[in-house]
């Protein structure tokens, strides 16, 4: 299918739309404490403070909304591609929630009170940990089989983690964890961005070596193995991948929901439903989507500051369904 | 010419360095002033906000919880003092723009904002929620050792502890009589824990400890009306805005209690902290204890 827009342009277009709202991101406070005060700050003689506010709350943050926005959209871009399922996300295939389990484990048992950096510690161990379990259930199933072990493992982690908030003997711990699990970049630090960091980028590379397969892919199961794709590898890419990613940037930001699944239903028109090309594209639309989201919860603030992921949840959810119906109608016509 | 300006420069040069020294040695007693009695002092949870605003002069405080400015929460008395005051919300963003040479948290609030602070080296004194009123006073004294002020948090105890056996010399003699709150929730106070002691304190026993539990426990119905309460406690700050600890109240079989039983309401924020609001929690079952016997 021929795509309404030239690939390089589109790629263009998003990468200068993700750095313009990283820049945005950079100057736009949080409403509370003045939007703009920071400039002020820099002209009268406080900018060392100003400087120090940007470099160590709103670079981080940014920084964060930025690649753990890319990492959903391109999670959510090779799982939708590898199970040939638009329902697809990381959420699904248990790696998000596995993530949170993790975390909800550090702030129950007060390890996360102890040691500031168990908490994203546990939560990549979550992941890792859930990766392992799909690997040895759906080695010997085909998709079907991945993508149901995915739901079970999903389900069997928030009922872990109900159990852990059902059985909190104090109610700011549980407060705690209610918070946390709502997803944020909030006043994260430099430590978060270099723990998680390296490791997102690393699951990137492992999912970009799975773009041929997919390609390979959307022709059914059969036609690639007759191309010559090896399907038990491309599983292991694309689960492993997402697992290491999507595993470091929820260990961090708390669960933010519906980015990789609305993030490539928008762009896979505009690439000509190439899932290779979706890749790169929903990295940078994810990217910009949570940038966007992240500047709107510090513009937008009712007595406390809004989470990300229930802003994404809020948005994402009616969008979702407009674009059900809109392919519904499409495909009805 | 050349000499002229270089001799104009001379006196000038002269002076910059008396007004550096003078700036310097301002610095410098007002760092080691500082060092000894911080003066941008931060609070980032609502019982250090009341704890803060007792002890120290409202001038050294640099900002409190957006929290204690609310109807809701505002701690007893302090409504004067605190509306006056900058607030945050927790933002390690807003903390910093306000400059604290001070940092006071709950052990429990804004866990991220706290670790961001700390990281970039700000001093951040933590704070213990409080089970006990011996757990108070240690929480008051570690606040006034902390701003520099032992001898205002001797005296803020010892006003606490005077008003309170005053109030104590005024509880009927006998044994004491179950107290319900019910108010959210169904979730219900047993021993250890400090709405207990403060109830005991006023001569009442709370319905965990009459159900024989430990801790805060969500109560069934059922058990709750196996008790007979002497008085009983449903109107909460909790039942507007409506909240779903409001539907248990509503139940056909607790209203016949309710209706049948003395009652009280007690403000959520006098028990909330640790801190003197307490006192508000204790004139009025004391008071209730009066009339009721």
């Amino acid at each position: 299918m021929k795509p309404p827009v030239p690939y390089p342009l589109l790629i263009a277009g998003l990468a200068v739309f993700v750095v313009a709202l990283a820049f945005l991101s950079m100057i736009v406070g949080p409403a509370t404490a003045g939007t703009f005060e920071l400039f002020d700050m820099m002209a009268h003689e406080k900018a060392d403070v100003a400087w120090m506010i940007m470099r160590e709350v709103r670079l981080p943050r940014t920084a964060l909304a930025l690649l753990v926005g890319m990492t959903l959209g391109l999670a959510g871009a090779a799982l939708q591609g590898f199970l040939r399922n638009p329902l697809a996300d990381p959420g699904i295939v248990g790696v998000s929630p596995a993530a949170s389990l993790g975390a909800v484990l550090a702030l129950y048992t007060g390890l996360s009170t102890a040691i500031p950096l168990a908490l994203p510690l546990m939560g990549i161990l979550g992941a890792l940990l859930c990766a392992l379990l799909l690997h040895g259930l759906a080695r010997r199933g085909g998709v079907l089989t991945l993508v149901l072990a995915g739901v079970a493992v999903s389900s069997l982690c928030a009922a872990l983690m109900s159990l852990a908030l059902n059985l909190s003997p104090n109610p700011y711990a549980a407060a705690e964890i209610m918070f946390w699990l709502m997803g944020s970049v909030t006043d994260r630090s430099m430590d978060h961005l270099l723990l998680a960091g390296p490791l997102m980028a690393l699951g990137w590379l492992i999912l970009a070596a799975s773009a041929r397969s997919l390609d390979a892919l959307s022709l059914g199961e059969e036609a690639a193995a007759g191309l010559g794709v090896n399907l038990a590898r491309t599983r292991t890419l694309v689960i492993t991948g997402t697992a290491i990613s999507v595993g470091a940037g929820t260990a961090v930001t708390g669960g933010i929901g519906f980015i990789g699944l609305v993030v490539p239903h928008i762009l896979r028109p505009l690439v000509g439903h190439t899932p290779s090309r979706l890749l790169l594209a929903s990295a940078l639309g994810g990217g910009a989507l949570l940038l966007a989201a992240d500047i709107l919860v510090r513009v937008v603030m009712f007595g406390s500051e809004l989470k990300l992921g229930v802003l994404t949840a809020l948005i994402g959810a009616p969008f979702f369904l407009w674009l059900i119906f809109r392919a519904r109608t499409e495909l009805e016509s | 010419m050349r000499s002229a300006r270089h001799m104009s420069r001379r006196p000038i040069r002269r002076l910059h360095v008396a007004a550096l020294m003078t700036c310097l040695s301002a610095l410098f007693t007002s760092a080691a002033d500082a060092q000894a009695r911080p003066q941008r002092i931060v609070s980032m949870n609502l019982c250090t906000d009341e704890l803060l605003m007792r002890i120290v002069d409202p001038s050294r405080i640099a900002s409190i919880t957006y929290l204690s400015q609310q109807p809701i929460n505002a701690p007893l008395g302090l409504d004067a003092v605190a509306s006056k005051l900058k607030v945050n919300h927790g933002l390690a963003e807003e903390v910093l723009m306000q400059e604290p040479d001070l940092i006071l948290a709950g052990r429990f609030t804004s866990a991220t904002a706290v670790n961001l602070l700390r990281k970039i080296g700000y001093k951040i004194i933590v704070f213990d929620p409080e089970s006990t009123l011996d757990d108070m006073r240690a929480n008051i004294r570690k606040l006034g050792e902390a701003v520099g002020e032992a001898a205002r948090a001797e005296t803020i105890i010892a006003d606490f502890d005077n008003r309170l056996t005053a109030l104590q010399a005024q509880i009927p003699p006998g044994e004491k009589p179950v107290f319900a709150d019910v108010g959210v929730n169904n979730f219900i106070a047993g021993e250890n824990t400090l709405y207990t002691h403060v109830v005991n304190a006023s001569g009442y026993r709370t319905l965990g400890q009459a159900l024989g539990f430990s801790g805060f426990r969500n109560v069934p119905l059922e058990e709750i009306l196996s008790t007979r309460p002497a008085l009983i406690s449903t109107a909460t700050p909790w039942t507007s805005p409506p909240s779903m600890s409001t539907m248990a109240l509503r139940h056909p079989a607790l209203r016949a209690i309710v209706e049948n039983t003395p009652q009280v309401s007690i403000p959520e924020r006098y028990t909330t902290c640790g801190a003197p609001s307490l006192l508000g929690a204790v004139e009025i079952l004391v008071a209730a204890r009066k009339t009721n016997g």
